[in-house]
């Protein structure tokens, strides 16, 4: 039943995110449009399932050095940790959007021995081999973070923070954006700074 | 001691190579990195370059300052003494480096990164220079790499400075390639999400296929097509509007314009204010290069030769071959009596042709001043005037069948209603049916003139150019009639006359159909059924017209009837993006596919383009293209201009374009946001090549 379901969402899906204008960012302040992707165990996971929760996505490639630098520093961890922990319910979800072949791609299996590895926090690891909710997303970089607020409005997209350099003494002292918008969230303030310039890695779509 | 050992050392290698003023190279994995200096040794107070230069592994690229959707610039952090300042670097011309559908700006091959110093008015003669780099970069193909090396260069600072030939002839190279500073007039308009910047001013070289880079990274989306548009004061650049636009920008945002010049690209570099919108002409000028015969620009006097040649052949096509035929037959009529009377009516048909395109590109242009985009065919846009259409070639029909005659018609021979009236008023109607009649037909070499005809900012060079078209569909029969062998090689008026004029009603009748077709596809099946209904009572009419009292008062209103009914027929509002085919052409929809890397051919048609019909049953659709189609991944996106779509008019315009068909090929393999323009005229085995690539 459940592959049923996702054979049946899946092209809608794909539908929706080619519907919109290629590789054009969804505007900061609109609703997401609902989407089934596929976790790490197997489950599918709507977007719309989240509704009342808070969602982040942060898209991720074990191979980059962007990526390297914030889990290493256990930078990344904490602030799933953190995040998670926050006491509007919350969700976060890391997307692999690598292709097959291509550096960062990773199987179910794959994907739960990389959170192993790093004794990371994420809620689920998406596999978006084929680019879907990336594309949908028009994420461009490893790292490359979204907050989804409770009502599926998008408030946040970009950077993770404003050091763009994969040097690990850069974490220190760096604004995370991510952590600031949470913040304002937590306090009911609006966000007040939606979009950043992500950094990084390019997401490594099938070409 | 240190300073002694060091001064030992640059005398040791300054005199026996040039090898002291440029570092070691150090391999930093996927880039080979060292240092040059124009000079070996320099004055106070001198400037003097220092330049960076990495040799990238084959298809290895590393980043411009605004790296573009990902990645990280060059960077290059001194460490020098007292005595020297360093400036910014000298950035090279970037390329885009497409990544699927991530857009980064970078550098592939060997590129220098030049610096400008200063060495201090009170640096100490003989005194030394130790120069240190800490160079640092994010080296990607498939995958990314972060990579970082220390370079090290010496000099000295003398009473005379000596310059490395070598190093500073490189310099000197990259210096002079790398974008420059220029003033230009330039202006940018965020609406909503979509980018428009204005360049006027600009220096000499090749637009069409100019490129913004900006600094500022908020400011437009990389990964979205940047569309030109060449005007005769300048160019614009469509496309959209970053999230930097959210708190607008206040000052002038400086990037570099790249272009082409003598076939070489080349960047410069400019600063746009956003403010209104600066006129740079309309979009003439822009008939864009590539492939196909149509694609070269043409001037004034192309266009005039090419509308006239393109005249003569639309005699030959489809659409107005029943009507030329008509005229032929009444040529014949008129050949074996007076000459003279054949002369007149040549020129009573040919001013027929005249005053009939005269009228529509006057009601074109009165409308396009309007601010409606409209193109040529416009009329046909129109489902009242195709049902009109309809409802009259219905009619010559039915007169040359014999059904009825005008009144009027004084030679029972060749009659068609009014194009079919003996004489001169005949001839003249004859020749304005012709090019009603024509306008569905683009031929060949006439698409291009058109073009350029509309787009012009000259009324007169509008009217010059279909002056031409006309004469060139006229001179046929002017020559016939003053070409004094011909005339006497038709053959004699007889019976065989009555027995081809009834046989020309099926022509028309056919043309009839096809009006109603458009119809259809316009105004939907009522609309149809109207132009349908319109027909029965204009042959009830004529019907009635042959009885006598009352009846015939019944049968004009039963005319008045019939005209008035197409004129109920609507416009069908689209019905809805469920009924939109995926392959309806946007320029979005072309972007999205090129994003996923595939091919995609873009059909500019109507239904009322015969030339489109003809291209479609001959080559689209015929199964070795459907396949090649299929094999090659290629999208296949239709434009439908049968009704009035400013979106597609202004897509065509900027191609040159006032009229379909046009063809576009955008090919996987480049990145030009132009597409290919193929032929006019389709072959299969011309399409097959285009989408296999060979």
């Amino acid at each position: 039943m459940k592959t049923f379901a996702l054979a049946l969402t899946l092209p809608l899906a794909s539908v929706l995110a080619f519907s919109a204008p290629a590789f054009a960012k969804i505007a900061t302040g609109s609703t997401v449009s609902d989407m089934a992707v596929v976790d790490s165990n197997g489950v599918t996971h709507n977007l719309s399932d989240f509704e009342g929760q808070r969602v982040i996505l942060e898209w991720t490639n074990e191979g980059c050095p962007y990526v390297k630098k914030h889990y290493k520093s256990n930078n990344m961890q904490a602030l799933q940790r953190e995040a998670t922990a926050s006491e509007t319910e919350t969700v976060w979800l890391s997307v692999i959007s690598s292709a097959p072949g291509k550096q960062g791609h990773k199987d179910g299996n794959g994907a739960n021995q990389t959170v192993e590895r790093y004794a990371a926090a994420p809620t689920a690891v998406i596999l978006d081999e084929e680019g879907t909710m990336g594309l949908a997303f028009s994420a461009r970089t490893t790292p490359h973070m979204y907050i989804i607020d409770a009502d599926q409005t998008l408030v946040y997209q970009g950077a993770i923070d404003d050091n763009s350099s994969s040097s690990v003494a850069s974490i220190d002292g760096a604004t995370n954006y991510v952590r600031a918008a949470l913040a304002d969230l937590d306090a009911g303030r609006a966000v007040a700074t939606t979009d950043t310039q992500p950094y990084g890695c390019s997401v490594k779509y099938a070409s | 001691m240190r300073a002694l050992f060091l001064s030992l050392f640059l005398w040791l290698i300054a005199t026996t190579s040039a090898f002291a003023t440029t570092s070691l190279s150090v391999d930093t994995g996927r880039v080979e990195a060292s240092l040059l200096s124009s000079h070996y040794t320099v004055t106070p107070g001198q400037t003097f370059q220092i330049a960076l230069k990495t040799e990238l592994d084959e298809n290895w690229h590393t980043y411009w300052r605004n790296p573009g959707d990902s990645g990280e610039p060059v960077q290059i952090t001194w460490i020098l003494p007292d005595a020297l300042s360093a400036d910014d670097i000298v950035w090279p011309l970037p390329d885009t480096i497409p990544t699927g559908p991530i857009i980064n700006y970078g550098f592939e091959g060997a590129p220098l990164f030049p610096v400008a110093f200063t060495v201090a008015e009170n640096a100490a003669i003989g005194s030394i220079l130790e120069i240190e780099a800490q160079v640092y970069y994010l080296v990607c193909y498939d995958i990314c790499i972060p990579e970082d090396g220390t370079l090290r260069i010496v000099l000295q600072v003398s009473e005379t400075a000596d310059l490395n030939d070598e190093n500073a002839a490189a310099i000197v190279e990259a210096i002079g390639q790398a974008p420059r500073e220029i003033a230009v007039r330039a202006a940018m308009q965020a609406d909503g999400a979509a980018l428009s910047i204005q360049f006027s001013d600009l220096p000499e070289g090749d637009f069409s296929d100019a490129y913004f880079f900006p600094y500022d990274k908020t400011l437009l989306v990389h990964s979205d097509p940047q569309v030109v548009s060449v005007g005769p004061d300048g160019i614009q650049i469509d496309t959209s509007a970053s999230f930097g636009w959210q708190d607008g920008f206040s000052g002038s945002q400086s990037g570099v314009l790249a272009f082409d010049l003598n076939g070489e690209r080349t960047g410069r570099i400019v600063s746009v204010a956003p403010g209104p919108a600066i006129a740079v002409g309309a979009v003439a000028g822009n008939l864009p290069g590539g492939s196909g015969p149509s694609g070269a620009p043409i001037g004034l006097l192309g266009a005039i030769i090419g509308a006239f040649i393109g005249g003569l052949i639309l005699n030959l096509m489809p659409c107005v071959f029943p009507v030329i035929s008509l005229k032929a037959l009444s040529l014949a009529k008129s050949a074996h009596s007076e000459r003279a009377v054949a002369r007149r009516e040549a020129w009573a048909y040919a001013f027929g042709i005249f005053a009939t395109f005269a009228i529509l590109v006057v009601v074109l242009l009165a409308i396009k001043a309007g601010g409606a985009e409209l193109g040529w065919g416009f009329q046909l846009q129109n489902p009242i005037f195709v049902g009109l259409m309809a409802l009259l070639l219905f009619a010559v029909g039915l007169n040359l069948v014999g059904v009825f005659e005008i009144a009027g018609g004084t030679y029972q021979g060749t009659g068609a209603g009014l194009a079919g009236r003996g004489g001169l008023s005949g001839s003249f109607f004859t020749g304005a049916l012709a090019v009603l009649v024509a306008t569905p037909c683009a031929a060949p070499f006439m698409a291009t003139a058109v073009g350029y005809a509309l787009l012009s900012e000259s009324a007169f060079v509008t009217m010059l150019v279909f002056a031409a078209l006309a004469a060139g569909f006229a001179a046929p029969f002017i020559l016939f009639a003053y070409a004094p062998g011909l005339l006497s090689k038709l053959p004699k008026p007889g019976p065989w006359m009555v027995r081809l004029r009834e046989f020309l009603s099926f022509p028309m009748f056919a043309a009839s159909l096809l009006f109603v077709w458009v119809v259809g596809n316009q105004a939907g099946v009522d609309g149809m059924g109207l132009v349908l209904l319109a027909m029965l009572a204009f042959a009830l009419a004529v019907w009635l017209l042959q009885r006598k009292g009352i009846w015939r008062i019944v049968g004009v209103a039963t005319i008045i009837l019939a005209i008035a009914l197409p004129f109920a027929a609507r416009t069908e509002t689209a019905t809805g993006s469920a009924d939109i085919a995926t392959d309806a052409w946007s320029p979005e929809r072309v972007a999205e596919l090129r994003a996923e890397g595939r091919p995609v051919f873009v059909d500019f048609t109507a239904d009322w383009c015969v030339t489109c019909k003809v291209n479609e049953r001959l080559v689209l659709k015929t199964d070795s293209v459907k396949q090649a189609f299929a094999e090659t991944n290629t999208a296949f996106l239709i434009a439908d201009w049968t009704n009035k779509n400013d979106v597609i008019a202004r897509e065509l315009e900027s191609y040159g374009r006032a009229g379909v068909p046009l063809y576009l090929y955008f090919p996987a393999s480049d990145n030009s946001v132009r597409g290919q323009v193929l032929p006019q005229i389709l072959t299969v085995d011309m399409l097959l090549n285009t989408l296999k690539g060979t």
